[in-house]
């Protein structure tokens, strides 16, 4: 299911379970949360979509320090993983601010429902994934997956994986070495496409500078077709 | 190659000559903004366009065809087809969203701002621009107008960053250059005050660039212009701004979060 996803904003539980290697998330407690994130990676580096998250997951996804082990080595800075192109970054900025706050306000605790209030962060994460207009946030906090029949915009969930991304072997140029190569040369069907215009064209001869154009009735001049090829696949190299 | 038609609705008797003037000049330079930002050649773009047809049958209608500029020594891309669909498009989401559209810059969107003026007035009802190869054609009424008019001028500042790619540099009426900000493509101008970054500047054209300082933004919250406030206001990332693979990362620290759970460790850092 790679069309899954058209642009998820992902919250900072997903990248601390995937740093972990967490093999018992979701509901069943029966979820790889590496491998799945994994796939959403290669979707993302394979330009199906973007990876969008907010300037706050950068702030929450920190080593806890509260672990009496940690090493210098365990201890490194984290931020240039979150520089990776296919990764959108949402500043939170005061629209995403006041946004968080109104969603604070509304979705207070409702004990009859057992909702219980919405955390001034995870209203944070909602306000940037709307801002950004993302179709889903993906998070591994049932807490926060629990305010999701609540919204009426972009709604919390878990992770799905995505199909594997199959990588395209690489298409090695043609080797021409005259002209009358290229007459033997036979492409795949696919890799001639002629440009739709070019079927029914509209240009005309061009008309010489000094000639006055007249305020003539449309298309009085017939058209002058030259239909050409676009070649889309292995580009050819002359000699 | 590309072709686009843009044809003046109304009654072509009414029209003055310099309404008809304003929206073919303005739409080539609209066409001449979207240009820079495909082709990255911040002095004159990649394609030059030709008249097609000139006429009038009920409308004002103006068709002009793409030629790709001939260089000695480089052979440019024909990007004409991405100028055309960005214009219609742009148009579209101008007219329909009331949004400032991808790769238009600051001065693309004061050009489009003048030739939407003359919608309205004059005879003028309306302008259709067509993209004649993809068939995709806006129209574009008083609408944009208004649309453009609430885009343009700024309505708050506040100090804040954005992500894009470097164009378009210009060293005149002061230094600035353009960012297209990576999520919406937007063209967002980067004043650079009195710091001597030009250089730098230069350097990192059409790099992936982080610029904070004062950010002007519209009334729909769209950023239009920032002003530098510090020299590591500029930063280049993979120079300034190390970058490294977050697949490494996957399951690289079991321990990450001490002995709480994810969900745990979230809670706490949130309540």
């Amino acid at each position: 299911m790679s069309g899954r996803y058209r642009k998820p904003y992902v919250e900072s539980s997903v990248f601390i379970a995937f740093i972990k290697g967490e093999k018992d998330q979701g509901p069943k407690r029966d979820q790889d949360a590496k491998a799945i994130f994994d796939t959403i990676i290669d979707n993302a580096k394979a330009g199906r979509f973007k990876i969008v998250t907010s300037a706050l997951t950068i702030a929450e996804v920190f080593k806890n320090k509260k672990n009496p082990q940690l090493t210098e080595q365990q201890d490194e800075d984290l931020r240039p993983y979150f520089r990776e192109d296919y990764i959108q970054i949402v500043e939170i900025d005061r629209e995403v601010g006041e946004r968080a706050n109104e969603l604070c306000r509304t979705l207070q605790a409702d004990q009859p429902s057992g909702f219980k209030s919405l955390r001034p962060n995870d209203g944070i994460h909602i306000a940037a994934a709307e801002k950004a207009e993302c179709d889903v946030v993906l998070a591994w906090d049932p807490d926060f997956i629990s305010q999701a029949p609540r919204l009426t915009t972009v709604k919390p969930e878990n992770p799905e994986a995505l199909q594997p991304v199959i990588p395209v072997a690489k298409q090695e140029p043609l080797e021409l070495k005259s002209a009358e190569d290229i007459e033997s040369v036979v492409l795949p069907p696919t890799s001639i496409a002629l440009v739709p215009s070019m079927k029914e064209p509209k240009i005309k001869e061009p008309t010489p500078a000094t000639e006055a154009v007249a305020p003539t009735t449309e298309t009085s001049v017939t058209p002058v077709a030259t239909p050409e090829a676009k070649v889309v696949g292995a580009p050819l190299k002359t000699p | 190659m590309a072709l686009l038609r843009i044809d003046i609705e109304g009654t072509p008797q009414a029209i003055p000559y310099r309404s008809f003037l304003r929206v073919a000049n303005n739409s080539l330079s609209i066409l001449d903004d979207l240009d820079i930002a495909f082709s990255h050649r911040r002095f004159g773009g990649a394609t030059d366009w030709y008249m097609n047809d000139l006429s009038s049958n009920g409308k004002l209608r103006l068709e002009i065809y793409s030629k790709t500029k001939e260089m000695k020594r480089k052979r440019l891309p024909d990007i004409a087809s991405d100028i055309t669909r960005s214009f219609v498009s742009g148009f579209r989401t101008l007219e329909t969203q009331g949004r400032s559209p991808a790769y238009l810059s600051e001065v693309g969107m004061k050009k489009a701002e003048s030739l939407t003026d003359v919608v309205g007035h004059n005879g003028a009802r309306a302008i259709v621009a067509v993209d004649v190869i993809t068939k995709e054609e806006v129209e574009i009424t008083r609408q944009s107008a208004i649309n453009i008019g609430k885009l343009i001028p700024e309505a708050s500042k506040s100090y804040g960053s954005i992500e894009g790619t470097l164009e378009e540099i210009s060293i005149h009426k002061g230094n600035h250059f353009v960012v297209y900000e990576s999520i919406s493509g937007k063209g967002v101008r980067v004043r650079l005050g009195n710091h001597d970054l030009l250089q730098k500047v230069k350097d990192n054209l059409g790099s992936r660039i982080l610029v904070s300082g004062l950010l002007s933004r519209n009334a729909k919250n769209e950023p239009i212009s920032v002003t530098i406030q510090r020299e590591n206001n500029f930063k280049v990332f993979g120079t300034d701004l190390q970058i490294l693979p977050l697949k490494e990362l996957g399951g690289s620290d079991p321990n990450f979060t001490g002995d709480l759970s994810t969900a745990d460790f979230i809670r706490s850092i949130r309540e």
